[in-house]
């Protein structure tokens, strides 16, 4: 196997490892006032980051020293939901999304925020349908503040200036208070 | 007959209105999310656990419970139908489903899987009620070196089974482990890895956790796979239900019974989720059943053993979780969240007060009647099929994404949570990305504390002498099964070589999530 090959399957070990060491690092210098004969509260978590590790240690040796077989290879994965190949960059549209949608939620509110929202993920889904994607992105948030505001009792944010009358007005339409 | 009258009294409770209506609407929660491929009853469970904040823990547990067991049952439509698994357990259910629809034997197909989910449900639940009360006797006796070997044994037989590589699985379930550190402790109130953040000050709340890992995640990974289409609306009229006669069951009576036990045994150990023993069930009928050449060409000994066995493991993982508080799959978990949601820790102590033991009992009668309950509703089933499978897959993930960021925000009305179910759900999707399986992480973020607890007052009783754990008979005992469970990896390597060789392969690689 090329040394190419195996560095870039031993990359996730990598990272997990560093994170490991960093972590370790700060479990000492958690303060507490220590008791003699008695473990503290940075025992346990550091119990776990060098088993980590040592796991991380071990994988990354097995692939650059045997080459180890991969976790699962690509036909030993199970048909479900296969879908249609490799759209990574869909996904990565997918959480810009969710992370423009969790920062504008704040200040549009939920109903227009939501309505942005499932509209822009169904189309980063590649749904194209104009019309029921307007409709499915309009109701669907109403219908979530009707079932979380009126019957299960959450309140959802409302948004400020414009935004929040436009929340408080469909508030009223649907007859929550 | 005390536990008989217990369970009668939790049957009537189980038939008041608001337990019903939970249980009905579990039902057909759990019926719907298991028919769309890439939802699944994890996230059925996931997305309903909102819901249950306000309500009362019993209707909340039967709730969730419902859609667990019957999540377990509904896949078989699209499995032997279309071809189409909703769940990884319901792979092998299409490989004898699907050439029975071939050969225009659908409905006799779904007839056979509605009865092997009738047996395994109702046995694996009366077996279940029969165990409940010795094994939280047991579990009474145990004192933290036995809590912590079996919270140890939970995580090994978790690691060991939950994904192919047993290396990503133990470092997923160190990740869970060090996330359950974050916060203050509780006994030196020490403030550990909240890098000066308040709001990780109370640690991070473990719903969110799930609801992220489970839901966010992986939505967002099936958008990364690229969402699959159904070329043709499948006409319903098509299709009914076709039950086998008695001496059809009879012939096979053999696959009844040894799924059924299979299922009840393998759903106790932590980890062997439904998938696991789906795939353990079609492999044991596969090496000696009747009718083994058959397998895979057709017969409904392939649906009766896989459908038989994820039903019955429903029960069998109730067990450990009413009476240790110890979840072996991705459902329990979210199950055990919710009792803990409710200030209600499962245990053996739940059994103790008679308040308490009601619940219980109106939990396991929930059951019975969940079960009977989706095999009446299987037979209509196959419109609804027919019509969930036609909403665009683009739309139903968006709205189900916006369900997974309200249901982080239900909790408590914090747009914190809401980022930190962002950052769990890219979490998870780089989990799916690397192959790192999630129920170990989960799991480890749940047991976590539970786990240091019983460690560190171990340690602290019996002045930092670890051998106690080898020396109590019932931790020595259960940590000479973690290291069973930590061979099975090599055993089951060896043995997938050999399936391999003999022409399939038993592969449950996405188990023990559910």
């Amino acid at each position: 196997m090329l040394l190419r090959g195996k560095l870039r399957r031993s990359a996730a070990y990598a990272v997990i490892l560093c994170c490991a060491v960093y972590l370790y690092y700060l479990a000492q210098h958690i303060e507490f006032e220590e008791v003699p004969g008695r473990v503290g509260p940075d025992a346990w978590p550091k119990i776990v980051l060098i088993l980590l590790f040592a796991t991380c240690v071990w994988q990354i040796g097995r692939i650059m020293i045997f080459g180890a077989p991969p976790a699962a290879s690509a036909d030993d994965e199970l048909p479900l939901s296969a879908g249609e190949g490799d759209f990574t960059y869909l996904a990565l549209l997918a959480i810009g999304v969710t992370v423009v949608y969790a920062y504008l939620l704040p200040i549009l509110g939920f109903f227009v925020a939501t309505v942005l929202y499932i509209a822009g993920i169904a189309y980063v889904g590649r749904y194209r349908r104009v019309v029921p994607l307007v409709l499915t992105s309009v109701i669907a948030p109403v219908a979530l503040i009707f079932v979380f505001m009126k019957i299960v009792y959450v309140a959802l944010p409302f948004g400020i200036g414009p935004f929040k009358d436009v929340t408080v007005v469909l508030l009223k339409v649907l007859g929550v208070h | 007959m005390d536990v008989l009258s217990s369970l009668g009294a939790g049957l009537l409770h189980v038939f008041a209105p608001q337990d019903l209506s939970m249980l009905v609407l579990g039902l057909v929660i759990g019926m719907a999310v298991s028919i769309m491929p890439g939802l699944g009853l994890v996230m059925g469970v996931v997305l309903a656990l909102p819901f249950t904040y306000r309500m009362q823990i019993e209707p909340a547990i039967i709730l969730l419970t419902a859609i667990y067991v019957s999540g377990t049952y509904a896949g078989c439509f699209t499995a032997i139908l279309y071809r189409i698994p909703g769940e990884p357990m319901d792979v092998p259910l299409l490989w004898d489903g699907y050439s029975m629809t071939q050969r225009g034997e659908a409905a006799k197909a779904l007839g056979w899987a509605l009865v092997a989910a009738l047996t395994g449900g109702l046995i694996s639940s009366a077996v279940m009620v029969a165990l409940a009360i010795p094994f939280s006797n047991a579990a009474l006796r145990f004192g933290p070196p036995e809590y912590f070997a079996a919270v140890f044994f939970g995580f090994t037989s978790i690691a060991a089974l939950a994904g192919k590589s047993f290396v990503n699985a133990f470092i997923s379930l160190l990740i869970g482990l060090w996330i359950a550190t974050i916060g203050v402790d509780q006994t030196y109130s020490a403030q550990r890895f909240t890098f000066g953040m308040p709001v990780l000050m109370g640690g991070l709340p473990y719903v969110v956790i799930l609801v992220g890992m489970y839901g966010l995640g992986e939505l967002i990974s099936r958008i990364g796979r690229g969402l699959p289409k159904i070329e043709k609306p499948p006409d319903e009229r098509a299709v009914g239900t076709s039950f086998p006669s008695l001496l059809e069951i009879w012939k096979i009576r053999a696959t009844f019974i040894r799924s059924s036990i299979l299922g009840t045994i393998l759903g106790i150990v932590p980890g062997a989720g439904a998938t696991i023993t789906s795939f353990i069930s079609y492999g044991i009928e596969k090496q000696y059943g009747k009718r083994r050449d058959q397998l895979g060409k057709g017969v409904p000994e392939g649906i009766v053993a896989p459908q038989i066995g994820s039903t019955a493991s429903v029960a069998g993982h109730m067990i450990p979780l009413l009476t240790l508080g110890l979840p072996g799959s991705g459902a329990t978990a979210v199950i055990l969240g919710a009792f803990l949601l409710h200030g209600v820790q499962p245990g053996p102590l739940l059994f103790t007060s008679p308040d308490s033991k009601i619940v219980v009992y109106s939990i396991l009668a929930s059951l019975f009647v969940g079960v009977i309950g989706m095999c009446l509703m299987g037979f209509f089933w196959i419109k609804v099929v027919v019509k969930v499978l036609t909403i665009p897959q683009p739309v139903l993930v968006a709205i189900v994404m916006v369900f997974c960021v309200v249901g982080a925000y239900a909790d408590r009305n914090s747009m914190n949570d809401v980022w930190i179910i962002v950052v769990f759900g890219v979490l998870g999707f780089l989990f799916e990305r690397f192959r790192f399986p999630i129920a170990p992480m989960v799991l480890g973020v749940i047991l976590g504390p539970l786990a240091e607890s019983s460690f560190i007052q171990t340690m602290v009783s019996y002045n930092n002498d670890w051998t106690i754990f080898l020396r109590h008979p019932i931790s020595g005992t259960l940590i000479g099964l973690s290291i069973v469970a930590l061979a099975y990896p090599v055993v089951r390597e060896i043995m997938g070589r050999k399936s391999k060789a003999d022409g399939y392969v038993l592969r449950p690689t996405i188990g023990g999530e559910s």
